[in-house]
């Protein structure tokens, strides 16, 4: 026999060859075997170690069985009984067939409380990426330069609101402003606040409260917020008749609003940044929700129906 | 013509030596290759037990099994780098810029540094679409004029952001003014208005069942602990995210991420709030 021998690496051997052959296919085979009944999902014999438990192949997490184990007995796993720990288990096994029985039924189409879920939870998961990233500094500086008009300090003010209730009849309400006139004066010469309330019979309607110019607009309505902004501390509005009497502002301090720097303004750039970023995520998912669907709308409503 | 029908090359008995050297390489590659197999499934195979034994352990219990331990550790390593530490620094020192936390600092945001309270933070994240993550409060930016969008908050006036400033100064031990901290922890308790004693407790200790930060230590997730930024955060609010990594990475991976940071904290020492009574 001097035909190549199956030992000798260096000689072709048929049997060899195939014997490799058919090694090889056994090793990609049983890979292949493995990958498809442990990968995540499509397991089905036996339970991935990562999870407690399948349920018509959806997981039940090691890691909710135990928060949700702890949640529910206040004990740590190690100090819970078997007893609990096979009752959360039935319990959790239990909430994912009806689950699952509950996308059978299709709830999603006819339980609202399900659909406002669903919403919220694809909407949130829209932007769920941009929401969770961090934006590098030079694209929120970017986006600074091209929106500077937009970061300025909130205005601080502290304005005093006084207030002569008038009388109904068109005399009365003359003199109220007369009044009113003759206590702004004295303000402006500098008299004590109290001085010219006692004399006036003007009551202090705010308290000369401090605020953020968007509180004060709110506070002292916008009438007499815009006569008062541009006044400097210890300047006085002119009376102004509302439907309640006559009004005089005092301010005490004004800051209007400053433009900030990029480093006091990079918080609020930030979410600025984000927020646009979500904005345009979400418009341009909707875009493509939109193109895939095949919406028709009803005759009435077809001309100006604009997503 | 060959005599005997065999090649030279494939070195039959009485062959030349260099064909007789061919044979003996050619053994000796199939033999190394036997071997490196058998070894990459040995590997493969403790790999696989290991990984195994991972994500089937209770999640506390890890870190006083070295084996696993030492195992997710090194994993852990690798997945930090490659995922994490953009957003959490190289060595975990995290971004106060951005409030990003301190990884290495020991004091925990959310629960208490157990393994399995990181890993529910790995896998579900922090303000994420995940409604199985931590995503119950924010602060409320208290110079906006809504400064919750959950739920109704009225804004506070700018001394009054400026009075809690001075609160929390007092309660961080640093200098403060007495009279302004004393409006401040007024406010602070209002009901109606502040209401920060809710989620920042009464005391200002924190609650890290909503992750509401301890105001009386040292540590800062935003700024430097100056009233300047302590003032910014009650007047812009905060509201720190951190990706859910379920579906993105594998089990044994997230385990191996929370056993790794869980690791790094417990190197730190443990902070202890301020002396100063609030």
């Amino acid at each position: 026999m001097n035909g190549p021998r199956f030992g000798r690496p260096d000689e072709v051997n048929f049997p060899r060859a195939m014997a490799l052959y058919a090694l090889g296919a056994l090793v990609g085979l049983g890979i292949a075997g493995y990958g498809l009944f442990t990968a995540q999902g499509t397991a089905t014999r036996g339970v991935p170690p990562e999870d407690v438990a399948l349920v018509n192949q959806r997981p039940v997490l090691r890691s909710d069985f135990i928060t949700q184990l702890e949640s529910e007995t206040g004990l740590k796993f190690e100090q819970s009984t078997r007893a609990d720990q096979l009752r959360v288990l039935a319990e959790m096994v239990n909430e994912e067939m009806l689950v699952q029985r509950g996308l059978e039924l299709d709830f999603a189409e006819t339980d609202q409380d399900t659909r406002n879920a669903l919403v919220a939870i694809v909407n949130q998961q829209m932007v769920a990426d941009v929401t969770t990233s961090t934006a590098t500094e030079q694209q929120l500086r970017d986006w600074y330069d091209s929106h500077r008009a937009d970061y300025s300090t909130e205005g601080t003010i502290t304005a005093c609101d006084l207030l002569l209730r008038a009388p109904k009849e068109a005399a009365g309400a003359a003199g109220a402003v007369g009044a009113a006139s003759s206590a702004a004066a004295a303000l402006r010469e500098g008299q004590p606040l109290a001085v010219v309330l006692a004399r006036s019979g003007m009551e202090n309607a705010n308290k000369c409260e401090d605020n953020l110019w968007f509180a004060a607009k709110i506070h002292l309505g916008e009438v007499l917020f815009e006569q008062a902004k541009g006044l400097n501390a210890g300047e006085v509005t002119a009376p102004v008749v509302l439907r309640d009497g006559v009004h005089v502002v005092l301010v005490q301090k004004n800051a209007p609003p400053m433009p900030m720097s990029f480093e006091a303004a990079h918080d609020k750039v930030e979410g600025d940044y984000k927020a646009d970023r979500e904005a345009r995520i979400t418009s341009a998912t909707m875009h493509f929700l939109r193109q895939r669907s095949r919406i028709v709308v009803a005759d009435e409503y077809k001309r100006d129906y604009q997503p | 013509m060959q005599p005997s029908g065999h090649s030279p090359t494939r070195g039959p008995p009485g062959a030349p030596p260099r064909a007789r050297a061919r044979t003996r390489a050619g053994r000796a590659w199939l033999a190394t290759a036997t071997v490196l197999l058998l070894a990459a499934a040995l590997w493969w195979r403790h790999e696989v037990a290991l990984s195994t034994a991972l994500v089937q352990a209770y999640p506390d219990a890890i870190p006083g099994d070295p084996v696993l331990e030492g195992w997710a550790l090194a994993r852990g390593d690798r997945a930090y780098a490659r995922h994490c530490s953009s957003c959490h620094g190289a060595a975990g020192e995290g971004d106060r810029r951005h409030g990003v936390p301190d990884l290495r600092d020991g004091d925990w945001l959310y629960g208490s540094g157990r393994v399995l309270e990181i890993e529910r933070v790995v896998l579900y994240g922090i303000r994420t679409a995940n409604s199985k993550g931590w995503r119950l409060s924010v602060m409320p930016g208290y110079a906006r004029p809504e400064p919750d969008k959950q739920y109704r908050l009225e804004p506070l006036r700018p001394s009054e952001i400026d009075d809690v400033t001075e609160y929390l100064m007092k309660l961080q031990g640093q200098p403060y003014d007495a009279s302004i901290a004393a409006r401040g922890a007024l406010v602070y308790r209002n009901q109606a208005r502040g209401l920060c004693w809710d989620c920042h407790g009464e005391n200002g200790h924190g609650n890290p069942a909503i992750g509401a930060p301890r105001l009386t230590d040292s540590i800062w997730l935003y700024g430097d602990g100056s009233r300047a930024a302590i003032r910014r955060s009650i007047a812009e609010g905060r509201a720190g995210t951190c990706l859910a990594w379920v579906g993105k990475l594998d089990a044994a991976t997230i385990r191996a991420l929370a056993v790794w940071v869980h690791h790094l904290s417990a190197r730190a020492p443990a902070t202890t709030p301020t002396s100063a009574s609030p």
